[in-house]
């Protein structure tokens, strides 16, 4: 792919990832084929900033693994009451990085 | 997640589950906690208020009574049953089932929006009538 696009991609979508995941993805999108763009555009990012807040509004009933796509962990924490509120609170400070992981599988699974 | 780590957090969590049901249960002494911290913050029940009162029907045979009180009481008092016996069957035979299972169900409903929002409603629902019910 074109450097620039390659670049253009980093600086819009840069904040979905984790930092170190930078240099690899970069090391990808300059091999990947220009006809892959399409199918990368479609890819679903979440957004950090977003699903913490989602976590904190939500996370008692378990929005925030729903809307990540983890339907079991949702419906437990549902069941759970947050996990008796433990889970509640320590997903507030997981959430960001459990995001960034998520939007990296989304990723690959777009690459292959 | 790993199969691994769903394993340990499925087993942990339903051990909690049972730590919590029997130290809550009427014959041990009369804990009364709320676990939820929504409804200490805000004093309006959430959907789950009144599972360990509906286990506790349960238990004692009342299924009329866990109903009344929250069907999502029999929903997660099976789950309490069927998850750590699966799982333990699954880590004895060295077999995936469970895990396999657990993935192809999340990729359905993930795939699926009715069954989404089927949950939405029926969830909102038991809310509604928590609320009235004032749990």
């Amino acid at each position: 792919m074109d450097q620039q696009k390659v670049d253009l991609f980093l600086m819009t979508s840069g904040k979905y990832f984790e930092g170190y995941q930078l240099a690899s993805i970069k090391e990808k999108l300059t091999k990947l084929d220009d006809a892959k763009l399409l199918q990368l555009q479609s890819v679903s990012l979440r957004d950090p900033i977003i699903m913490l807040i989602v976590s904190l509004i939500g996370g008692h009933f378990g929005i925030d693994r729903f809307v990540l796509g983890e339907v079991g962990l949702g419906v437990a924490k549902l069941l759970t009451c947050g996990g008796f509120g433990i889970w509640t609170i320590v997903d507030w400070f997981l959430i960001m990085g459990r995001t960034r992981e998520i939007n990296m599988q989304n990723f690959q699974q777009a690459m292959y | 997640m790993t199969r691994r780590n769903l394993y340990i957090f499925f087993l942990v969590l339903s051990l909690a589950g049972y730590v919590w049901v029997f130290w809550t249960a009427p014959g041990s002494g009369g804990h009364h906690p709320t676990a939820c911290l929504f409804k200490t913050v805000t004093e309006i029940p959430c959907p789950s208020c009144g599972t360990t009162r509906s286990i506790a029907a349960l238990a004692v045979g009342d299924v009329q009574e866990s109903l009344l009180i929250n069907p999502f009481g029999l929903l997660t008092a099976f789950a309490l049953v069927i998850v750590p016996l699966w799982i333990l069957a699954d880590i004895l035979r060295k077999r995936d089932s469970f895990y396999n299972r657990y993935v192809v169900a999340e990729r359905y409903v993930t795939q699926h929006r009715w069954v989404v929002l089927l949950a939405g409603l029926i969830i909102v629902a038991n809310w509604i009538w928590n609320i009235s019910k004032a749990m």
